[in-house]
């Protein structure tokens, strides 16, 4: 069965791995469907209905700004399934369980995890027509930008950027670790500030490790640059959108980097050509062979 | 903070912020890093620029 992008992410967004079901990968759609839900279910495990207290503040009053929104299906279902029904039991859910550091983070991982899911399903209904096999890289796609989300550059490594690779990884941890220096290891706590979180948790390697490590330490006295240093954490992650996006374009075998690569006056040289252009340089030759 | 913390977070935070917005604009970290000096240059001047009116703005309006 074939699929147009937009019918993957309305399917993938209701059910995960529901897409690669339809596309004939029935393989990949269980794991799909397994790894989303099996971290959303670890996390409510631990977490319980405290996950929605924490996404109570939120801009609008009605969608919570929270990453398992990116596996809809899935969050919807827990959250009818939710028992706030009384006041007493709101309250209740204001206080810290054990160990919610991790079911929070279990949870959100369900996020990033089903939008990685998505493209590789957009990947599969499109990519794979478009893109002849002698112009892609030996990385798929989403594995290319799964890996950039847990390890910043990790992306490019595998895909024959390496140079490349390793100063955007350099960059997004710099920016993000300075930050959770600033905020002396607070900056990412989603219990404690969990709008930012969501934005902290697409830099995953670094939310996971700061998330299980610093987060738990009891915060004795408010860090002077707590503030400067939550935003930085969340910077990190919006920067590392563009690395996982990059990652993916450029396993995909579609970047074209044309003329601007040289004089620098254009970013956006990206192009749907369907052949992979590497231009001079030391890695552009390296990659042009991948 | 001082001015001179605001400025020494400020330039390295967006000219690693413009590395990864300059990505896709070339193949290797030389080509990368070029085009991101260029643009963090842009964005500093236009930032300054936009200081200085705020600050003339307040001079002329606020006393």
């Amino acid at each position: 069965m074939q699929l147009r992008p937009t019918q993957c992410l309305i399917y993938s967004l209701a059910v995960p791995g529901l897409a690669h079901f339809l596309l004939g990968r029935p393989v990949r759609g269980v794991l799909a469907l397994v790894s989303t839900v099996g971290l959303l279910a670890a996390g409510l495990a631990i977490v319980g209905s405290r996950l929605w207290y924490a996404e109570a503040f939120n801009a609008v009053g009605v969608l919570p700004l929270m990453p398992e929104l990116l596996s809809l299906g899935p969050t919807v279902v827990a959250s009818a399934l939710r028992d706030v029904s009384t006041p007493e039991l709101q309250r209740a859910l204001q206080l810290p369980v054990p160990g919610e550091h991790l079911g929070f983070l279990l949870a959100g991982m369900s996020g990033p995890v089903a939008a990685l899911w998505m493209a590789d399903a957009v990947w599969i209904a499109t990519g794979e027509r478009r893109a002849g096999p002698s112009s892609r890289t030996s990385t798929m796609p989403s594995v290319a930008a799964a890996a950039s989300w847990v390890v910043p550059g990790l992306g490019h490594v595998l895909a024959g950027q390496r140079s490349k690779g390793l100063l955007l990884g350099a960059a997004v941890l710099a920016v993000f670790f300075g930050g959770l220096a600033l905020g002396a290891g607070h900056s990412v706590d989603r219990g404690q500030f969990p709008v930012w979180w969501g934005g902290q948790l697409l830099c995953g390697g670094g939310t996971i490790l700061a998330s299980l490590t610093t987060a738990p330490m009891e915060l004795t006295s408010l860090p002077y640059f707590l503030d400067l240093g939550i935003i930085l954490c969340t910077m990190a992650g919006l920067m590392n959108v563009m690395v996982m996006t990059d990652a993916y374009t450029v396993a995909e075998g579609t970047t074209s980097y044309g003329e601007h690569a040289e004089d620098g006056s254009a970013t956006d040289s990206k192009v749907a050509s369907g052949s992979k252009v590497a231009a001079d340089g030391q890695d552009g030759v390296a990659e042009g062979s991948a | 903070m001082s001015v001179l913390i605001n400025v020494l977070l400020f330039l390295p935070a967006a000219f690693l912020a413009m590395v990864t917005y300059s990505a896709s604009a070339a193949p290797d970290a030389a080509g990368v890093v070029r085009v991101a000096t260029k643009k963090t240059l842009k964005v500093v001047f236009w930032t300054v620029v936009i200081l200085v009116v705020m600050q003339v703005i307040q001079w002329l309006f606020l006393p």
